[in-house]
């Protein structure tokens, strides 16, 4: 009963007076106006307080607005298209920045985090490869610095992979945050290559080549992870195929047999290098050729075991491969720089070039124009005769050995 | 919210001696104003007058440069204070509509009267209702479920604590079921 009145008393809202009234009065009401004494000047308080207001109420969204406003920021994750595609050296690049961090606070699990420092990984390829582009003076240090950068979110998407496992994490789960891993490394690794190629300063080209053996173990581990994985049976096909897991593994193996390569191209060039024939013990090359070769035969072993056995051994001995090919590397950065330096010393002596007189026994002299640097090198072997003392006593003890006179008498 | 910053800026257009500030603000209240006045008086040229005078001393206070917090409150403590006039001069009691006068509200004028309500309860059966009810019960059962104002704008208009607005709508939605049940009966 109450509510049909209280219904039915909205009705009410009928009740309103003559639409003629309504129009006479308004027209008499504000004739009133004009007759009555009003202040004219506009007070400027009064003019300042309106566009205050007017301001205010623009801004006031309704609140249907507010919602929709509150709800596009939350899906569009907060990254504006121009922070999105800035480079160090941008003033929006701070803001990037920024966003990334909250990126990383916002994330729920571990698989996600590592999801997220891939993605940032792959923010810094595309900065550096528009860095390469450019041309400005600071083009070195900021490839520098963003490949740092680079090398700190790849070790951080495998750390975070690695406590994801630790977590428990389904092998479902953990095997596709690897395969997106292992794309990206690839990616990662391609754009590290050319970048490489056209930067100039030495301490680029170390960070460069740092980063590239961090993302190239960072690559290994993911594949491993995946076929382990796959191996045991942890992993669905609508996550990864064998077909695909094998895929995998040969692209590794004939990643190795390319780094292989260039080693093997690079022991070449030594063998061929003439002034390096002179100084190298021909036995140290020898044994990085064996290497080299030892490498060659386990990485053909591998290739072969793809269709027959497990993977996972595949991979053994694709690591093993790997192995041997790292310590050749070594080997013949060793060998290069003895080679440099023998270069760098054989080249300094055309400027010391003395003459020097020498006494026969029959007393006269003999001038001959000598290098210290010959003369010099069998005294190391000697043991340790200094010789920034007396060059003449090097020669004597060196070309003459039939001489024996002081060094004094020398000295004249 | 947008409406009270509208208001604020009415208002200093207003104190200006802008027109068109005075016209909106009429636009916006005559009805309300004078069904208010309606409710009290519950003749339809009286409210007219009424209404007509509560504008004009509305007019004179903003001229006179006089601050208005709230326009909505200050027009219906206005016409308030016009009804009380109006009774205080005539000497003359609210008459509810069954003892309506000749020169009082005559039917065609009330659209409303026309019209059918799904209810049992007709429109002058409500009207009578309302008119029986007191004085500030009417007030507040007509600002409510007629203009359907908040709470808030009740106690702003009425000058009253909204406790108390809530208290007499209780009350007053009592009395009108105790009409009811004593309509049905007698």
């Amino acid at each position: 009963m109450d509510r049909t009145v209280l219904k039915n008393l909205k009705e009410l809202k009928k009740v309103e007076p003559d639409f003629e009234w309504s129009i006479k009065t308004k027209r008499y009401l504000l004739s009133q106006i004009k007759t009555a004494e009003i202040s004219e000047a506009t007070k400027f308080s009064d003019k300042l307080r309106i566009i205050t207001l007017r301001l205010e109420r623009k801004f006031i969204p309704s609140p249907v607005k507010m919602v929709a406003i509150l709800m596009v920021f939350l899906m569009a994750g907060g990254t504006t298209l121009a922070a999105k595609a800035a480079i160090p050296g941008n003033p929006f690049y701070p803001i990037k920045t920024k966003i990334e961090k909250v990126e990383l606070i916002l994330v729920t699990s571990s698989k996600k985090e590592a999801k997220v420092h891939l993605k940032h990984a792959k923010n810094r390829i595309f900065e550096v490869e528009q860095l390469v582009k450019k041309d400005d003076s600071k083009k070195e240090e900021n490839i520098s610095k963003t490949v740092k950068s680079l090398q700190k979110d790849i070790t951080a998407a495998q750390n975070s992979l690695e406590i994801a496992e630790k977590e428990k994490e389904t092998s479902n789960n953990l095997v596709s945050v690897a395969i997106q891993l292992n794309q990206g490394t690839e990616e990662v690794l391609e754009v590290l290559n050319q970048t490489a190629q056209n930067v100039v300063s030495e301490e680029t080209k170390q960070a460069v080549s740092e980063v590239a053996e961090v993302t190239d173990a960072v690559q290994d581990n993911a594949t491993n992870l995946i076929v382990d994985k796959k191996e045991k049976g942890e992993v669905s096909d609508e996550v990864v195929t064998d077909d695909q897991v094998k895929e995998i593994v040969v692209k590794n193996i004939t990643k190795i047999e390319n780094q292989l390569k260039i080693v093997e191209e690079k022991v070449n060039q030594i063998n061929q290098d003439q002034n390096a024939e002179q100084t190298i013990d021909p036995k140290n090359v020898e044994e990085i050729s064996k290497k080299l070769g030892e490498a060659k035969l386990v990485l053909e072993e591998a290739k072969k075991l793809v269709e027959e056995t497990s993977l996972s051994q595949v991979l053994e001995k694709v690591q093993e491969s790997k192995e041997i090919t790292k310590q050749t590397q070594k080997d013949i950065i060793k060998t290069e720089e003895e080679i440099s330096k023998v270069q760098e010393e054989q080249q300094k002596p055309v400027e010391n070039q003395q003459e020097i007189e020498i006494i026969n026994p029959d007393n006269s002299t003999t001038s001959v124009v000598t290098s210290t640097a010959l003369i010099q090198k069998p005294l190391i072997e000697l043991g340790g005769v200094n010789n920034e003392q007396d060059p003449y006593l090097l020669e004597e003890l060196n070309e003459e050995p039939a001489i024996e006179k002081t060094p004094t008498s020398i000295k004249e | 919210m947008k409406e009270k910053f509208t208001e604020r800026i009415i208002l200093i257009k207003a104190l200006q001696g802008n027109k068109k500030a005075f016209g909106y603000i009429f636009d916006k209240y005559n009805k309300k104003i004078y069904r208010f006045i309606f409710f009290k008086v519950s003749k339809h040229e009286a409210a007219e007058d009424l209404t007509s005078q509560v504008f004009l001393k509305a007019w004179e206070y903003i001229i006179n440069k006089n601050k208005i917090d709230n326009l909505q409150a200050f027009l219906y403590q206005v016409a308030r204070n016009t009804v009380i006039d109006y009774y205080r001069s005539k000497e003359r009691e609210e008459l509810p509509l069954i003892y309506e006068d000749k020169d009082t509200v005559s039917q065609e004028k009330i659209v409303f009267l026309d019209r059918e309500l799904d209810g049992k309860i007709d429109k002058e059966k409500l009207l009578k209702i309302i008119n029986n009810l007191r004085g500030q019960y009417r007030e507040v059962i007509t600002l409510r479920y007629v203009e359907e104002y908040s709470i808030n704008e009740i106690s702003k208009i009425l000058n009253k604590s909204k406790v108390n607005i809530r208290v007499m709508i209780h009350r007053a939605l009592k009395d009108i079921k105790e009409m009811l049940t004593d309509q049905k009966n007698g």
